[in-house]
């Protein structure tokens, strides 16, 4: 028997508008800034912005670095931060989930340093690291942590209690349990974390480099605001933007082939 | 008392006793299984059926009394206890068989006879068809079926088991209790089996004990003494189902 | 056998008239706590009292010192009290400006699709971008005033909240409404009794996530450029190198936040009492 394709009509309009959406409001901000509703000086349009963008592709002039050069600094930075945050935080929350002493020891020092946002360690890192690469994943470091301890620990701690109950009258000991039942059911929490973190650890990284750094995205957008070129901030903005997305897509599809590799 | 040599007492019950703050709940349980024996144990709601097998299987620490395997303090880490819950407990990422052998490899069991240990049972109870599969793709009396299979794989000293089939339908509950009667006789298991199901204690059971209302003690103990397999409906049956419901009624 | 609480609620009831014994204090939470605390001093004021970071960290009692220094002085033209002020209120009126657009907007594109159509693309477009991205051209817009500020914090501010309204109402049970459809309620008894009260347990936690986001907004702002304010203090420190105010800007502001976030949760619990939580998270 074959199933009949059940088939929902979507209203013509419907599928119109989203684009409609889009096409208006590129199409006002070209207007806007082309009769000059909208000084020159205040905002670039699309078509300014993707003529330099081109230029920025070959031209380091007037920040100092090509485009790609920049997206390169910024990548590195955000990619050893997150990945150091990674390996310390997820561990370290999955211990606090299940070890007493790991979370008396630790959560403490983790609540203190939470509620400071990240960027306000900026002025100590470049106290202590300097502008340079160091000081830069460090608060990225500190940015992508917070998400990795809480998921982990939270995961951990929603380890169905039957089956603790389980194992332990099997005789299972603390780490058994531990590492064959608490962490595989934290699992999924831990890798909606590495999204999580992510998202933090980029717009930190964008913080981080428009008070101190001399490359970057982020610098980009703070060179483009001192020399007065909107075109130069809103490109910085854009690009941050894409490339955003892009890291969270790709991570996306790494999270969904992991989950079906251990076949939940 | 019955003192015949061949069934000797495997677990011994000492004044088992049980408080939390001021409130009592076991209040000296004394009792014995003999080795290979199916124990039914029957009691009002909330008597404290669960404390009274978490204290068994030494989740949670008496507060009097102890608790004898051979002549031995029941210890999780030592003896083989096996608790089947009243809710399913299969490990999701594992597969049927790994979830069967999983008792086994806590009590470190090699690789290859955990396998064979695991399919031998699995033959015994009909889940061989669905070995390789994830528990979320088999069905709740499944899961029910691979707690008890692991329950039973490691050769367990006690095997408690807590309502195991209070959620199941009425003709799916006959069929695993004969099922488990089956595996019972074949591997010759020590088994305490707690149920507020009257019929299902008296149909399954070689013996029964009745609970009192908190604080809890033992009522009253009915031997079993019909032939199996058990018909439900002869009067023997219905007699002792009686004897039982006017024991535990306290109204 | 260490820890391990998840499966021992039962347990610990009874635990508590068993004897004392010195393994178990020194196992207690709370002791670790203080234990955790008294280290994590400690190790600060040996670190700074080293000068590992040569003079680049105070010590705790030193930060200690100068907070309580500008509570008695006025400290470019304000006390203490009128740097937070100043904070907190650019803080209040993103944050509620933001709330007050985002939220009904968010239920306004989960209820009707036509407005999701032409809301959602524009606002993807924005989504991945960073609201501390827009200083640039904020400062270029409406210069180095409260405007300036306060816009960003509305940017940041605005997306999570929207976000969460959107999904909040989204997300709602389907079998919730069908309880108002067979008692014969219509569709503003839908939204009014169902969607709404279902989606406010998502809508606090885009609060939370917005308020976390503003503070980090209006810091990123205020150390850009400003002449008062908890990040202009940390500014101040980091221009003329006083670790002291550097570490006593970061005390203040993680604070304030932890302040601001816990006066959300306990508005949440007071509308939705029926919410449960996951531990104390």
């Amino acid at each position: 028997m074959a199933y009949k394709e059940v088939v929902v009509k979507k209203p013509l309009l419907l599928i119109i508008l989203p684009y409609a959406s889009l096409i208006l409001f590129f199409g006002l901000w070209q207007a806007v800034v082309q009769f000059g509703i909208i000084p020159n000086t205040l905002l670039a349009s699309p078509s300014q912005v993707l003529t330099t963008f081109i230029d920025k592709l070959t031209n380091a002039n007037p920040d100092g670095a090509t485009m790609g050069a920049h997206a390169w600094t910024s990548i590195q930075e955000a990619f050893l931060g997150y990945l150091l945050s990674l390996v310390i935080g997820i561990p370290l929350g999955l211990a606090m989930g299940w070890f007493n002493i790991a979370e008396g020891l630790f959560r403490p020092i983790f609540e203190l340093i939470r509620p400071i946002p990240p960027i306000a360690w900026i002025p100590l890192t470049v106290f202590w690291f300097g502008i340079g690469l160091a000081g830069k994943v460090f608060i990225i470091w500190i940015a992508g942590i917070v998400p990795c301890v809480i998921n982990s620990y939270v995961g951990v701690r929603m380890t169905s209690p039957v089956l603790i109950q389980m194992a332990r009258t099997y005789g299972a000991s603390s780490w058994q349990i531990f590492t064959q039942l608490c962490i595989p059911s934290a699992l999924p929490m831990v890798f909606g974390a590495l999204q999580l973190a992510l998202a933090y650890c980029w717009t930190n990284l964008v913080a981080a480099e428009l008070l101190a750094a001399d490359s970057g995205l982020g610098f980009l957008i703070t060179m483009g605001g001192r020399l007065g070129r909107p075109d130069i901030i809103v490109l910085g903005m854009i690009c941050v933007g894409i490339s955003g997305a892009i890291i969270g897509f790709v991570i996306d599809q790494v999270e969904k082939k992991l989950l079906a590799g251990i076949r939940r | 008392m019955p003192t015949d040599s061949q069934t000797r007492a495997k677990i011994v019950v000492n004044n088992l006793t049980k408080r939390f703050g001021d409130l009592t709940v076991l209040d000296g349980i004394n009792f014995t299984i003999k080795e290979g024996e199916l124990l039914a144990i029957v009691g009002p709601t909330g008597c404290g059926k669960t404390t009274f097998l978490n204290c068994i299987s030494k989740l949670m620490p008496a507060t009097e009394g102890d608790i004898l395997i051979d002549g031995e303090e029941a210890n999780p880490k030592k003896h083989n206890i096996s608790y089947v819950f009243q809710e399913p407990t299969c490990l999701p990422w594992r597969t049927v068989r790994e979830n069967v052998a999983y008792g086994m490899e806590i009590k470190g069991v090699p690789r290859e006879e955990r396998i064979e240990r695991a399919d031998r049972i699995m033959e015994l109870v009909g889940l061989k068809s669905c070995a390789d599969l994830y528990p979320n793709q088999v069905s709740a009396s499944m899961m029910q079926r691979i707690a008890v299979s692991r329950a039973f794989a490691v050769n367990p000293d006690l095997l408690l088991m807590d309502e195991p089939y209070g959620q199941l339908d009425v003709k799916l509950r006959f069929y695993l209790e004969d099922e488990l009667v089956k595996i019972w006789q074949k591997l010759n298991a020590t088994v305490l089996f707690v149920t507020h199901n009257v019929e299902e204690a008296v149909y399954i059971a070689e013996r029964v004990l009745i609970l009192s209302n908190k604080p809890t003690h033992i009522k009253a103990e009915i031997p079993i003494n019909l032939p199996r397999p058990r018909d439900t409906i002869s009067p023997e049956f219905v007699e002792l189902r009686k004897q039982v419901t006017e024991l535990i009624r306290w109204w | 056998m260490a820890g391990n609480s998840i499966a021992n609620e039962t347990v610990n009831q009874s635990r508590n008239r068993e004897p004392f014994s010195l393994r178990r204090f020194l196992t207690n939470k709370y002791f670790l706590y203080c234990v955790s605390i008294c280290l994590f001093l400690s190790l600060w004021d040996y670190v700074a009292r080293e000068k590992i970071f040569r003079d680049s960290l105070a010590r705790p009692l030193e930060v200690w010192d100068q907070l309580v220094l500008l509570t008695q002085i006025k400290f470019a033209g304000t006390h203490l009290w009128g740097h937070i002020w100043a904070s907190l209120q650019r803080v209040l009126i993103g944050f509620v400006l933001a709330s007050i657009v985002a939220i009904p907007l968010g239920l306004f594109m989960a209820l009707n699709r036509y407005v999701n159509a032409i809301v959602k693309p524009l606002f993807d477009l924005f989504k991945p971008m960073p609201p501390i991205a827009w200083v640039s051209i904020a400062i270029l817009w409406f210069g180095i005033g409260e405007t300036s500020k306060v816009f960003i914090i509305i940017i940041g501010t605005f997306v999570p909240c929207l976000l969460n309204a959107y999904n909040g109402v989204r997300l709602v049970d389907p079998d919730l409404y069908d309880v108002i459809r067979v008692l014969g309620g219509s569709r503003r008894d839908e939204i009014i009794h169902v969607c709404f009260p279902a989606s406010f347990p998502a809508i606090f936690a885009g609060l939370q996530i917005s308020l976390s986001s503003a503070w980090t907004c209006v810091l990123a702002a205020e150390l850009m450029n400003s002449r008062d304010g908890m990040g202009f203090l940390i500014k101040r420190g980091m221009d003329t190198h006083q670790p002291t105010l550097v570490l006593g800007g970061m005390i203040l502001i993680a604070a304030a936040a932890y302040g601001t976030s816990l006066i959300v949760s306990l508005a949440e619990r007071r509308l939705c009492p029926w919410q449960r939580t996951i531990d104390n998270l």
